[in-house]
């Protein structure tokens, strides 16, 4: 990928910066080839990339060098686009936002610091993976249980200050955050919560701090660069039941929203957990070329066809009760009552207990076969995902439900679409999966795309979290009186970051200059 | 991906089973730090940062396969997203990269470094250029190097 300045960066300056940024980091940690600019793009662009493309990267190994980075970006004006472990597949990868921006990589920045045990809390560089912290767990045969988001390669605090999820009680995982070290772009270092007190002794162990809360401050954000996260593990529960709920037909979504928001309020299901149609199964396990080669989205006949190989529902949900062992029977038996007369059969719940394999239990494994899915359509794969936040009603779920589906037919894409269940919201995925070496169907599923963030919108549902090429429309939908929440960020913004170096343009969020 | 899940538990079986192989050719050639090495990344699942060492420093002494492993495992070995895309793309035959003897260095070169398929392109924090050498070494070692390995298709 050939060399793209930022935006009124000459070339001198530019190799300038990329000298001193040696002199801090080491020659071998300032990767500026055509090579490295393009293993920085990203992998899975709604489009060639060429709306994101990097300058360099520069991957420091300390807090120290992250602030002699972010002091020499200040004095020469270069847009730094920090990533954790730049996997955030499907929402631009390590690719910055504004083409020319350097990717701060904090990859190499991968210790874990801490984990106590017995108050189940960690302290974590943002370079460490879910891998990582799995294996580190396992290895020293630590009881602390990891919950993990489907593409499970990236960064656990990185995927935290994403507001990524898992399907564990812990699966909220910015709400698992607790403290954070952050440098600031003028350089300066804080820690929020309790490790606001050089000596504290609970940073990991209480959220608020004393005044202010700054850690939301720091998801989606721009403000500044998060060098520790503190973060809760999940002490291993006594046992596990899983359960696999399948449903027949499409409308059958209403009920069932309506049924486990009950149990999920009433703390009998604790999980974020998926409903999502059958094409969930197809594409991890085939690619659309064994069911289908005709045009459009595929018929129901085919879909019909798919459901019958998997012997899964137009829907399915699974999850996982954890607890102890009475706990865990007892609510299993309120499910029973509550869903087996709407199902017409009855429920086999799949039972792990403690000292038995992990992979049987709820716990989260790492995994990245879910990355299957883009080689649905052939090709070099891609996926976005559309997920605005809806509240948890099944009227609402259905209507939205269809309202996606005649979209995705509209376009000629196959509907793939979930409902994950949070405490007193709905997170709906509509994913869109397209083969990006077809120019007009990437093209078509970017209009797609920004399709449904006006559906969306007008019916009053905003997004979670986006794609890069999407933040600034989905930001535009945050209107209540005339973008107040825009002028809050940016009178933020300008403050700690007057140069703009900053990821510029992360969700939206852009200084003055 | 409650069926992934529940594969899960037979598809470590399965790797274990020719981690064991691996360590003990490793140990048959008198390399002993190393099968120690190559026991703990691969029971520990792997992959598994060292409570303050960075990788790069800890790949020096470990064996090619090892290096592989660690950075390619994850996708790459049995029942692996990579492998089952290659299965269906390539045949079966093709899917194990390990098993491969048609790879050659700027090919995987290329293949690590621009992405391939859908294999996004991996960046040299993720694999250093003396690590990505340590690949290429493994994927391409002679014929005399390589172990007779079980039936991997059952």
């Amino acid at each position: 990928m050939k060399l793209t300045l930022p935006s009124g960066v000459t070339a001198a300056t530019f190799s300038q910066a990329l000298r001193a940024f040696a002199e801090v980091v080491g020659q071998d940690w300032v990767l500026a080839t055509d090579e490295d600019r393009g293993t920085y793009m990203d992998a899975y662009a709604v489009g060639d990339g060429s709306d994101h493309v990097p300058s360099a990267a520069v991957a420091p190994q300390s807090v120290e060098e992250i602030q002699a980075i972010l002091r020499i970006a200040n004095e020469h004006k270069i847009p730094l686009w920090p990533v954790s472990r730049g996997k955030n597949l499907g929402y631009g990868e390590a690719a910055p936002l504004l083409s020319g921006s350097i990717v701060l990589d904090l990859g190499r920045m991968n210790r874990v610091l801490d984990i106590n045990e017995k108050t189940g809390t960690a302290l974590l560089e943002p370079g460490v993976s879910f891998f990582d912290l799995y294996g580190l767990l396992r290895q020293q045969n630590i009881p602390l249980w990891l919950s993990v988001p489907g593409n499970a390669w990236g960064s656990v605090i990185g995927n935290a200050l994403e507001r990524g999820l898992g399907y564990t009680p812990y699966g909220d995982h910015t709400s698992k955050l607790c403290g954070l070290e952050v440098v600031l772009p003028s350089g300066d270092l804080v820690r929020t919560g309790m490790g606001a007190m050089a000596n504290s002794t609970s940073w990991q162990n209480y959220q608020h701090g004393f005044g202010p809360g700054w850690d939301q401050m720091f998801v989606q954000s721009n403000f500044g660069v998060v060098t520790k996260g503190g973060f809760w593990l999940m002490p291993e529960p006594e046992a596990t039941l899983r359960v696999t709920i399948d449903l027949p037909q499409p409308d059958d979504i209403g009920w069932f929203i309506d049924e486990m928001t009950q149990l999920r309020l009433r703390g009998v299901i604790e999980q974020p957990f998926v409903c999502g149609n059958y094409l969930r199964q197809a594409t991890v396990f085939s690619e659309r070329e064994d069911w289908y080669r005709g045009p459009g989205a595929i018929p129901d006949a085919v879909g019909a066809q798919i459901r019958q190989q998997f012997k899964t529902g137009w829907w399915s949900a699974g999850f996982t009760l954890f607890g102890y062992e009475e706990v865990v029977q007892a609510n299993a038996k309120i499910i029973r009552r509550v869903l087996e007369p709407r199902l017409g059969h009855t429920l086999k719940f799949e039972a792990w207990h403690r000292g038995q394999p992990i992979e049987r239990s709820g716990a989260g494994v790492p995994d990245l076969l879910s990355l299957q899915i883009v080689n649905w359509r052939g090709g070099r794969g891609g996926h976005v995902g559309f997920s605005p936040v809806m509240p948890p009603d099944g009227k609402l779920a259905l209507a939205q439900f269809r309202k996606m589906k005649a979209r995705f037919d509209e376009f000629g894409f196959d509907y793939y679409g979930s409902f994950t269940l949070g405490h007193r919201h709905i997170n709906n995925v509509n994913l869109i999966i397209y083969d990006r070496d077809d120019a007009a169907m990437t093209a078509s599923a970017r209009k797609l795309f920004a399709t449904m963030v006006d559906d969306a919108a007008r019916d009053g549902y905003g997004e979670y979290r986006t794609h890069l090429s999407f933040m600034q429309q989905v930001a535009d939908s945050f209107d209540f009186n005339g973008h107040a929440l825009a002028r809050l960020n940016a009178t933020v913004k300008n403050a700690l970051d007057p140069n703009g170096i900053l990821a510029p343009g992360k969700n939206g969020i852009w200084s003055k200059s | 991906m409650v069926e992934i899940l529940r594969k899960k538990g037979l598809f470590l079986k399965k790797r274990n089973k020719k981690l064991l192989l691996l360590a003990r050719i490793q140990f048959e050639m008198g390399h002993v730090r190393q099968v120690a090495k190559v026991f703990w990344f691969f029971f520990s699942k792997k992959n598994i940062l060292l409570l303050s060492l960075p990788l790069s420093l800890a790949a020096a002494d470990m064996p090619d396969v090892a290096v592989f492993e660690i950075h390619c495992g994850i996708c790459h070995e049995q029942m692996g997203t990579g492998t089952m895309t290659l299965a269906r793309r390539l045949g079966r035959d093709h899917a194990l990269l390990a098993d491969r003897t048609d790879l050659n260095p700027d090919y995987i070169h290329q293949a690590v470094r621009a992405g391939i398929g859908s294999m996004p392109p991996q960046t040299r924090v993720d694999l250093t250029d003396a690590e990505l050498a340590r690949v290429i070494a493994y994927l391409t070692r002679p014929a005399s190097a390589r172990a007779p390995h079980p039936p991997h298709h059952e």
